[in-house]
């Protein structure tokens, strides 16, 4: 009886009441925006992932670093990979946190989290979040470079060899401009498929010789972003001029890259 | 003053809400049930308990609206009872050296675990309530609500807020870890 007793006057004396319904049902509302948002947020950070390694040009690493594992290392979407650990685990406490969510064990909630999480993932790359984030990122923070301006980056090294910029026609020679000047490409001599990439796209990337006032191009390849294509060709094929004529092979031997592609 | 005595559990919550009588009549049903398993799964004891369970009812009584229907009340009292009983711990370090589980609770366990006839009843309900203080408090928490507290795998997983299949797993490797410090006692199993 003692406790009893005491509990009516603790009760009574403090004037303890019982919690409204609504305020259970705000905190169940907060809980569940917690776990939703978890679920986009991780969703935009996938999608962001697949946006920055779906532009990264793989296949080129060679062209532009001294090893697989430094490109890896500078190209791997670190900060989107945490941020999608981090939503991951929010939403796993979340549903964790669910009336009934301690029934299920820990690798059906990661799962299921996993699953969700990455469904919504490739929806928002799809609907083009994935580069909205990472390039709205890029243009107001510092400290986040987008995928854009890291592959322009690499590419502009005329010393070593590499050029990035756009490309425009006049009086039948082509150009390419970078850092607010344009250089004519060397094109007596040019093969068609470089002739074609110049004409289909807006932006290249060379890997050629600076001479006096223009490049001479040893490999070309256009320069693209895919926006929203999950299963697009989005690495082209080295194309280089390798196979031609030992005069231009050999004018083209000194270039770093080149050298290394043989 | 209303007879609340052929209630449900459920049905006193939905009217504890605006009639402090019917809650009392829960905390009567409830009040040395709960006593008692805070004994069995801790060292507190005199005022320290007391202090307790007017914490636990006092918290039962304040989130009475979120109850949970699908669940049993008795479920919800004890979860709430395991978890204020854990911060109770936390919160206050020092309790007591040594604590006795009534032998008739010891006993429950000691059938559990096939103990061999020919020790003596004593020595051998001694063995268990130190072997039991010994385990870790997961496996000591499933020991007494399984074979103390009667409760169904289904309760203990609601109590414990713990997949099934855990509570399963956890009894299992609770009676084998007891059983080794049994035997490393010269216990016969």
């Amino acid at each position: 009886m003692k406790t009893l007793e005491q509990l009516k006057k603790n009760i009574e004396n403090k004037n303890i009441k019982p919690k409204s319904k609504s305020s259970f049902l705000y905190k169940e509302w907060f809980m569940w925006s917690i776990g939703i948002g978890s679920i986009v947020l991780g969703g935009v950070s996938v999608s962001a992932s697949i946006f920055v390694i779906k532009n990264t040009q793989w296949a080129m690493h060679n062209l532009t670093h001294d090893s697989l594992f430094i490109f890896v290392l500078e190209y791997l979407p670190i900060i989107w990979l945490v941020f999608f650990m981090v939503f991951i685990f929010l939403a796993y406490l979340f549903f964790r946190h669910t009336k009934k969510g301690y029934k299920y064990n820990f690798m059906l909630v990661v799962g299921g989290v996993l699953l969700l999480t990455f469904i919504f993932g490739v929806i928002s790359f799809t609907a083009g979040f994935g580069s909205l984030v990472d390039r709205g990122l890029g243009k107001r923070t510092s400290f986040y470079k987008d995928i854009e301006k890291r592959g322009q980056e690499d590419w502009r090294r005329s010393e070593e060899g590499l050029f990035i910029g756009k490309v425009f026609v006049e009086d039948d020679k082509y150009f390419l401009t970078f850092d607010g000047e344009a250089f004519e490409i060397k094109s007596d001599d040019m093969p068609e498929y470089f002739i074609n990439i110049l004409n289909e796209s807006e932006r290249v990337r060379v890997v050629g010789i600076l001479e006096d006032d223009g490049i001479y191009p040893c490999m070309m390849f256009p320069f693209e972003i895919e926006e929203k294509k999950i299963f697009s060709q989005s690495a082209p094929k080295n194309r280089n001029e390798i196979n031609l004529d030992a005069e231009r092979s050999n004018k083209c031997r000194g270039v770093r890259p080149y050298a290394k592609l043989q | 003053m209303g007879d609340f005595s052929h209630k449900t559990d459920e049905q006193l919550v939905s009217l504890s809400i605006d009639d402090k009588e019917a809650f009392w009549v829960l905390v009567k049903r409830y009040q040395e049930k709960l006593s008692r398993y805070i004994r069995r799964i801790s060292l507190i004891r005199g005022d320290g308990l007391e202090d307790l369970l007017q914490d636990i009812f006092i918290k039962v009584y304040v989130n009475l609206n979120s109850f949970d229907t699908g669940l049993k009340f008795s479920s919800w009292i004890y979860r709430i009872t395991h978890n204020e009983t854990i911060s109770y711990i936390r919160k206050n370090k020092k309790h007591e050296d040594s604590v006795l589980i009534p032998d008739e609770d010891l006993e429950l366990i000691a059938s559990e675990i096939s103990i061999e006839e020919d020790f003596s009843k004593k020595d051998i309900l001694r063995n268990i309530n130190e072997c039991i203080f010994m385990l870790k408090d997961k496996y000591r928490e499933v020991l007494v609500l399984k074979f103390i507290e009667d409760k169904s795998y289904e309760e203990i997983s609601d109590i414990l807020r713990v997949p099934t299949s855990t509570v399963g797993t956890h009894i299992n490797r609770a009676k084998k870890l007891l059983k080794k410090e049994l035997l490393s006692k010269g216990v016969e199993i």
